[in-house]
């Protein structure tokens, strides 16, 4: 065993494919959106700020809003043609509340993925 | 020129086409493109794998041939040849140095009648392709600061890897696999010498470079999928705004760490659908497996990993590093020396000829060997039936092949006892150095600026052995 001054930070594809993939982050990010959700009823901008402050202690700057805002519309158009996309709602072992708009769930549910792994939540100390 | 790896349309698309809003310091992050750097010589090696045998195999039992050794057998290591040299705590305080003569045959091989110990017969076959350097010599004597040194250019912890600073100077890491692979194994259950993740690791480098290892059991990678169902398009859009958040991130504060995650997600999207590929052999034609043995069907063995880096060699994956552990027979050599030699003879020597079949060889450099050598003298004294040899870092046996080695050397001259080099001493800087121009660095260049002073793999040393090249 070497002593080390400092550890060498871990940036690996396996890490991201882990906060990518792994259920246990999938399932939190459903239960993130669904808490959103619940909070700011009907207020989209309202929910991905709320969000992006519980992860990051800081409201989102106009960029990130609307980007986030983009990628939610793009992602809930997609889950109304296509079912499949709903399948991110099965994810994980905790209930998941059934009222309301599937669709807009599914799409709140990928914004809190990217927000949960993006670099800022993960490395902010 | 190298390759240049881009994914990264679907991120411009997305802000191009759907915002269109951002502002110039992000956009000017996000388009900065990374290409390949340029080698400064034209390269010979455009891959590397690295057999690495963690523990230190004796050179007197694989490559060193010293009959002289049988009529010692017993005798005391004269003073004269010990020299004062360093020993490690566990044969300093013994009152003898008995010699002990390699109780293993050697035979001639190849049209230079080169000698191999007769336990790797299949790499005997192939001895005119390997260049063959008996006079190592490394500056550490005890297994962690021996294989850091190995692979780092130090023997203190927190240098990059040889395998980062190939993968920086190549400069391209957004790939379909990561650009610098590890895979270990162990031959039976004893755990053998500890293997750090530091060994593959990028220290000051940008953390992109660093090894990624894969698992020897099971899925090699986990969380290929969440199970979900979801679509591409969906994955693909996880992808593509997580990059973008970071990219508006990086823009802010200009941290390189964000820099090389960014990078390691587009990898890692890449991998869903890449690794699967990797891992299925069933396409694997009977004669791969008449060649590796039915042994490389077993995931974690070191046959199964020469088979996975032939993978990820043709998949143009530059550098893949294997650890095979257990070979510090201080007490056992007798006996559990001829078991590795047996795990690795046949596969390793399959990797070689595979590559040749498949045109790979002439361009991908393969590296052997472990952190030292081990003494000429019995650890605690040789019993009749069993006998060991203890550390020995003044010279140590490995070999090459492929890539710009030199094939059917052998290099390096060491006296009667295996014990001092008597012609070619070649340092491990100097082992560096030559890999390093294989690929195209000059390895003074290769650099990278850390707490105000520019580090390399060589440190301030470090030569080119050209007799081991085709250079």
């Amino acid at each position: 065993v070497t002593p080390v001054a400092q550890r060498d930070r871990t940036v690996t594809p396996t890490q991201a494919l882990a906060l990518t993939n792994d259920p246990l982050f999938v399932e939190a990010a459903r239960t993130l959106a669904e808490r959103v959700r619940r909070e700011h009823p009907g207020d989209v901008d309202a929910q991905i700020t709320r969000a992006f402050r519980l992860c990051d202690a800081r409201s989102p700057t106009s960029d990130e809003l609307a980007l986030l805002r983009a990628t939610y519309e793009a992602e809930r158009a997609s889950a109304m043609s296509d079912p499949s996309v709903l399948g991110v709602l099965g994810v994980g072992d905790a209930p998941r509340d059934s009222a309301g708009d599937t669709a807009a769930h599914a799409a709140m549910t990928l914004v809190a993925q990217a927000i949960l792994s993006s670099s800022e939540t993960l490395t902010r100390e | 020129m190298m390759r240049t790896g881009s994914n990264r349309f679907g991120r411009r698309a997305l802000l191009g086409g759907s915002l269109g809003l951002l502002g110039a310091a992000a956009l000017g992050s996000l388009l900065r493109p990374r290409t390949a750097r340029a080698t400064d010589f034209t390269p010979k090696a455009r891959r590397v794998v690295y057999l690495f045998m963690a523990g230190a195999p004796s050179q007197l039992e694989t490559f060193d041939y010293k009959p002289g050794l049988m009529a010692m057998d017993g005798m005391e290591l004269p003073d004269s040849v010990r020299g004062g040299q360093r020993l490690t705590g566990m044969t300093s305080g013994q009152s003898s140095f008995p010699v002990v003569a390699p109780r293993f045959g050697f035979s001639q091989h190849g049209a230079n009648g080169t000698w191999v110990c007769d336990h790797f017969p299949q790499t005997a076959s192939i001895v005119d392709q390997l260049t063959i350097l008996k006079t190592l010599y490394t500056d550490a004597i005890n297994h962690d600061p021996a294989v850091t040194l190995m692979q780092t250019g130090s023997m203190i912890a927190g240098r990059p890897s040889m395998g980062a600073w190939v993968n920086y100077g190549l400069g391209d890491t957004t790939r379909n696999l990561p650009a610098f692979t590890v895979l270990t194994s162990r031959a039976g259950d004893s755990p053998g010498q500890p293997l750090s993740a530091r060994f593959w690791g990028s220290a000051f480098l940008p953390a992109q470079y660093q090894g990624v290892q894969l698992r020897g059991s099971g899925d090699p990678v986990l969380y290929l999928e969440d199970g979900s169902g979801r679509p591409l398009s969906s994955r693909e859009r996880l992808r593509d705004t997580r990059a973008s958040l970071d990219d508006l991130h990086l823009a802010e504060t200009n941290d390189r760490e964000i820099d090389a995650r960014i990078q390691s997600f587009e990898v890692a999207h890449n991998m869903q659908m890449a690794v699967p590929a990797l891992a299925d052999t069933s396409s694997e034609p009977d004669s791969t497996w008449a060649l590796y043995g039915d042994e490389a069907r077993t995931p974690g063995t070191f046959a199964a990993n020469c088979l996975m880096a032939r993978r990820l060699l043709e998949r143009d994956v530059p550098f893949v590093q294997l650890y095979h552990r257990e070979w510090d027979h201080h007490s056992t050599l007798q006996t559990d020396f001829p078991v590795l030699a047996n795990s690795v003879d046949r596969a390793q020597a399959a990797l070689v000829q595979d590559l040749q079949q498949r045109g790979l060889l002439e361009d991908t450099l393969v590296l052997w060997g472990g952190e030292f050598g081990r003494t000429v003298y019995a650890q605690g004294g040789a019993g009749p039936g069993q006998y060991g040899r203890d550390h020995h870092p003044a010279n140590f046996a490995v070999w090459m092949a492929g890539g710009g080695a030199r094939p059917g050397v052998v290099y390096g001259t060491t006296d009667d006892f295996s014990y001092n080099v008597v012609e070619h001493p070649v340092h491990v800087h100097d082992w560096h150095a030559t890999v390093l121009r294989l690929l195209g660095f000059d390895h003074t260049k290769l650099t990278f600026r850390s707490q105000g002073r520019d580090f390399r793999l060589t440190d301030v040393a470090g030569r080119v052995v050209s007799e081991l090249t085709t250079i």
